[in-house]
């Protein structure tokens, strides 16, 4: 898992959680961040708890215990700084970009479609297109209902009065202002979930670090 | 002469659910269920398909869950993001994928995405005559 992903992951833990005000939304977007935080950094815990401490906490200088968490060197572990946002900077970065000229079968929707590359362009992207819609339709009957469904689910959210339309949920990287990291922990703890407890080990080594007797 | 699938589904991007409603009921599901996996498949590739990063699809996933799955139970987000990594990144779709999670996720993605990038109304029909030429 590259360290865009890991931190895209942890990123989305925090999103969901933050999304759940209800005691049984936040126990089951809890259950399910854990479940994220498990698969985060191959099952190290560890690591995974410093990198969630450091989103939480959105701390800069984090970057000798986070090298040392996710095993490689400082430059990987400014790389996943800066992809969590924790270095001040844009966040995500990733180690699988997509270079434009491998996809040469996309194209957007104002692309110049004129010419022969025009043409092959067009050509291979409808065959990927058929590919998909084929590959993914067979059990058409039980895809188009289930759509039916969600769609309703949907046009309910979108159909809620301002006041309780759905909260916009920004993933990037949490300011300190945003982030009560105790209420939090306190919350995820009174739900009893796992996560909360990675959380405040986590939170709780990083206010500790150069207390322990490793050095930092 | 039956119901047009792309009709009802520029609608849903819309915003007109009335007429939504209306065409997708009489819609041929074989039919919608093609037509859905194709916009789509145009939708996830226009806004993924170069530059993105995996990073990119997960915390796009996250936030549509976040948004528009409140119980967390509607959208599963590995399907969801098989579906946006088959059509943006042409991997291969997996076998035995669940069609119900999968028209659950195609639907909220969609609606997620038009949400976040602020379709306008000749966008979406854009893309709408887009997925069905490709169709």
């Amino acid at each position: 898992m590259s360290t865009g992903e890991v931190a895209a992951r942890v990123r989305a833990a925090y999103a969901l959680l933050n999304a759940s005000p209800a005691l049984g939304q936040a126990r089951q977007r809890s259950a399910e961040a854990a479940d994220v935080f498990d698969h985060t950094v191959d099952g190290t815990t560890n690591a995974t708890a410093k990198a969630t401490a450091a989103l939480l906490a959105s701390v800069p200088d984090l970057l000798d215990e986070i090298a040392a968490a996710i095993g490689q060197g400082n430059q990987a572990a400014r790389d996943y700084l800066s992809a969590i946002g924790a270095d001040g900077g844009t966040p995500i970065v990733g180690d699988q970009v997509v270079d434009p000229g491998e996809r040469a079968g996309t194209q957007t929707l104002d692309a110049d479609e004129n010419g022969s590359e025009g043409w092959e362009r067009r050509e291979r992207r409808r065959r990927r297109a058929a590919k998909f819609v084929d590959k993914s339709t067979e059990a058409a009957d039980e895809l188009a209902e289930a759509a039916k469904t969600r769609a309703e689910d949907v046009i309910n959210i979108l159909s809620r009065p301002a006041g309780h339309a759905t909260s916009e949920v920004d993933v990037s990287r949490p300011t300190d202002d945003q982030v009560n990291v105790p209420e939090m922990v306190s919350s995820l703890t009174a739900v009893g979930v796992l996560t909360a407890k990675v959380i405040m080990t986590a939170v709780e080594r990083w206010r500790t670090r150069g207390k322990d007797d490793d050095g930092h | 002469m039956a119901t047009d699938p792309y009709a009802a589904l520029e609608a849903f991007l819309r915003r007109d659910f009335d007429t939504y409603r209306t065409l997708s009921a009489e819609a041929d599901n074989r039919e919608l269920a093609r037509a859905l996996a194709s916009v789509f498949f145009v939708a996830m590739d226009d806004k993924f398909g170069a530059g993105s990063t995996s990073a990119d699809i997960i915390a796009f996933v996250a936030s549509a869950r976040a948004r528009f799955d409140d119980t967390g139970d509607k959208v599963d987000p590995a399907v969801a993001e098989k579906l946006i990594r088959a059509a943006a990144f042409d991997e291969d779709l997996p076998d035995g994928i669940d069609p119900q999670a999968q028209g659950s996720a195609e639907t909220v993605l969609l609606a997620a995405l038009a949400d976040q990038d602020g379709w306008t109304d000749e966008h979406a029909i854009k893309l709408i005559a887009e997925a069905r030429n490709l169709a």
